[in-house]
């Protein structure tokens, strides 16, 4: 069963083109990365699956079904731009927006104990919200999603402002609610937490999907070979490697990543690396997800220009 | 609909909760109490140290005029309890004698005495002497129109005798005239006293003061969740309309209910403390308290309070922060001032051709139509065409404002000139 289906949806603001026919949709039980640039149209198609915008053309259905109010109860919406009443205590503000969700009072207790004591955050229930850490608010905006047990997450940027622990937490209950079958669709700029959780990936870019499919249909499809460096040492002859025939993808300090070109071999690139420098280890890998959204994007020549 | 009374019940509580409501609440009939409490409290003080008066009458005729009345100081218009403690001591002695003058003087030197009034000798067969009135307060109105008054009574009198004329005779012949004001109002006769006016001003300020106060409020609070985002997961959650809709209802409950406690308190002070008051100002006090013109008081001020707060809310969605707002309030400023500033012309001919159009514009009725009725009852289909129209233009308001709000809640980063806002309500 589809959760969600999006079929050739395009919104308009003024005559600026937002979401130009995107279509995609999405399994019970998946977690959807739905990814590209800032202004690529992803907030625009999050505002119209939550109901909060209506497409100018093409429909959405959610649940099998075609659009209707009473979904949004079925939602479970984090945005990416928070948003909390700060003078309103952490349980009330909690229990106004899950009665707005439509759970019962007693549900909604039940919820709030849970999560409030999941995240730790049970001490800081009757405080206000806005004497609470951006973190610990973080949290509740979370809660917020979480508290009346939908069936679809829309989490844009999850992970923005919490600390590692926080962050893993995170990506734990993410995990945990897949198992339950729920879908979740995950807007996000952090391509390795793309890379660890999700099943199938969108990515938007000038308000159009550029790529589409499962990760790993995604990542075998890109057909590169990729050899990642780590070396200790002086880095200055990363610039002599322009006469091999290799692209330096990525540079850090003491990492390098290459694309072997056809007619390369990886044999003579590690001799000549290693009479240069000191070579710690080094593997062939797939190509990162980054690799692949920057070669989708930048080959479009629109976006070039800027 | 649930949905809304969730939102309808959250506002509420939130505005009842608020510091601001309840200071409000208690503070606004204390401070109108002692409004009224003050010119009675100043009174009081007054009557402690009462003024203490010679007259040196060097005459020897007018000494009697002079006797303190109550009677008289009321004809002047004055509030006797103050008058109650003139002391007025009558010396009938010629003014060459220095002695008396120089006590006197004296007196008035070390504050034993408040003042001293001279009657020349010749005072009453010479129309041009000149009496002397010395004060140490020459200020203090009361003391110089009583003596002024008891001194042209006297010499009236006494001129009026000297050619053999009764001075009674003439003054029933000139005072023989009396108009009483009598207001009708639903067949009911009432001495007026131009309360009528003044209630009918006081009611229109007051739906004119609540109705930018409710108006700001409710402009504040949506700009509050704009600019917090927190609006983003209302709209994920609730359809914008109800949003709207659950706010102007809740915060005008929570508005209704500050004016309920007000008028429970109102009623609770006439009940007490107002029969003495009511017996000074006469009937006309009574009309006002009837419970019709309180409801339609009421009427008016929801009325008012729904087109103008949900304008108000709509005006709030196309701004960020509250100090962006003015240039998208200044129509709707316009549209509450203009009531206000013609309401005294209204009340004062309120059956005139431009009073009966100007009441009966939808925007302008809460303010002058309720003005019309506390001063001269409306025939009541005009009363009835001004809820109708009322109540077609609060919703063709929230037709049109519902709309503004839908997209202006989700526009950030700019601000948007009425042009564009007017276009928003075209396309969407």
């Amino acid at each position: 069963m589809n959760v969600v289906s999006v079929e050739s949806v395009t919104k308009r603001y003024g005559s600026a083109l937002a979401v130009n026919s995107v279509s995609f949709s999405i399994g019970e039980g998946c977690i959807f990365g739905l990814l590209g640039p800032n202004g690529a149209g992803k907030t625009s198609t999050i505002r119209m699956l939550n109901l909060i915008t209506l497409p100018d053309s093409g429909t959405i259905e959610l649940f099998s079904e075609s659009q209707k109010p009473e979904h949004q109860n079925r939602i479970g919406y984090m945005p990416e731009e928070r948003g909390l009443y700060r003078k309103l205590p952490v349980r009330e503000q909690l229990e106004y927006l899950g009665a707005l969700r439509g759970l019962s009072t007693q549900q909604l207790k039940k919820n709030i104990d849970y999560w409030l004591e999941r995240f730790e955050i049970e001490n800081w229930a009757k405080k206000k919200t806005g004497e609470l850490s951006k973190g610990m608010q973080q949290k509740l905006q979370f809660i917020a999603a979480l508290l009346h047990d939908p069936d679809l997450y829309i989490l844009d940027e999850p992970l923005s402002g919490l600390d590692p622990i926080n962050a893993d937490i995170t990506d734990e209950i993410i995990l945990e609610l897949r198992a339950k079958g729920k879908t979740i669709i995950l807007s996000t700029h952090r391509m390795e937490q793309v890379e660890q959780l999700c099943d199938e990936i969108a990515l938007m870019n000038l308000g159009s999907v550029v790529i589409r499919g499962s990760l790993r249909d995604v990542k075998q499809h890109s057909g590169k070979k990729m050899v990642k460096f780590i070396f200790d040492g002086d880095d200055a002859f990363v610039s002599e490697l322009s006469h091999f025939p290799v692209r330096i993808a990525e540079r850090h300090p003491n990492e390098l990543l290459v694309e072997m070109l056809p007619s390369s071999s990886t044999r003579e690139l590690l001799q000549y690396l290693s009479e240069k420098t000191n070579i710690v280890t080094w593997q062939t890998i797939e190509t990162p997800l980054k690799e692949i959204f920057l070669e989708a994007i930048n080959g479009n020549p629109a976006l070039s220009q800027n | 609909m649930n949905k809304v009374s969730i939102i309808i019940r959250h506002e509420f509580r939130q505005k009842i909760r608020s510091k601001a409501f309840i200071i409000m609440t208690l503070l606004a009939p204390a401070l109108l109490a002692l409004l009224t409490a003050i010119p009675i409290l100043i009174t009081l003080l007054n009557v402690n140290n009462g003024k203490h008066i010679v007259v040196v009458d060097a005459t020897t005729h007018l000494s009697n005029y002079f006797t303190v009345d109550s009677s008289i100081i009321t004809k002047l218009g004055k509030n006797f309890s103050s008058a109650e403690k003139i002391k007025v001591d009558i010396l009938s002695s010629p003014a060459s004698n220095n002695t008396t003058l120089d006590s006197v003087k004296h007196l008035l030197g070390i504050k034993q005495i408040d003042g001293y009034f001279i009657i020349p000798e010749q005072a009453i067969n010479d129309t041009n002497a000149v009496a002397l009135l010395k004060m140490n307060n020459t200020n203090d109105l009361l003391i110089e129109d009583y003596i002024s008054s008891r001194y042209g009574d006297g010499l009236f009198t006494e001129r009026m005798r000297l050619s053999g004329i009764d001075a009674n005779v003439v003054r029933t012949a000139q005072h023989a005239h009396k108009i009483e004001t009598v207001k009708v109002a639903e067949g009911k006769e009432a001495r007026d006293n131009g309360i009528g006016f003044a209630a009918g001003y006081i009611c229109g300020f007051f739906i004119y003061l609540s109705m930018i106060l409710y108006g700001s409020l409710i402009m504040q609070s949506v700009i509050e969740e704009k600019s917090t985002r927190v609006i983003e997961l209302l709209a994920s959650s609730v359809r914008p309309i109800d949003i709207l809709i659950g706010k102007v209802i809740g915060v005008g409950a929570a508005g209704l209910l500050q004016v309920m406690i007000w008028a429970i308190m109102f009623a609770l002070v006439s009940w007490f403390a107002l029969p003495a008051i009511l017996t000074s100002v006469g009937t006309g006090i009574t009309t006002l308290l009837s419970p019709v013109l309180f409801i339609y008081f009421i009427l008016y001020f929801l009325f008012g309070y729904l087109i103008f707060s949900t304008l108000y809310a709509a005006a709030g969605a196309t701004v960020e922060q509250a100090s962006d707002a003015q240039q998208v309030t200044l129509p709707i400023t316009v549209l509450i001032i203009i009531p206000f500033i013609t309401i005294s012309t209204v009340i004062q001919s309120p059956s005139s051709t431009l009073s009966i159009v100007l009441s009966l514009i939808p925007f302008f009725s809460p303010i002058l139509m309720i003005g019309r009725i506390f001063s001269e009852t409306p025939p009541f289909w005009q009363i009835l065409l001004s809820f109708v129209l009322m109540g077609a233009t609060f919703f063709g308001v929230l037709w049109f404002a519902s709309k503004i709000y839908r997209t202006g809640i989700l526009m950030y980063g700019k601000k948007f000139t009425l042009r564009e806002i007017v276009r928003w309500v075209r396309y969407s």
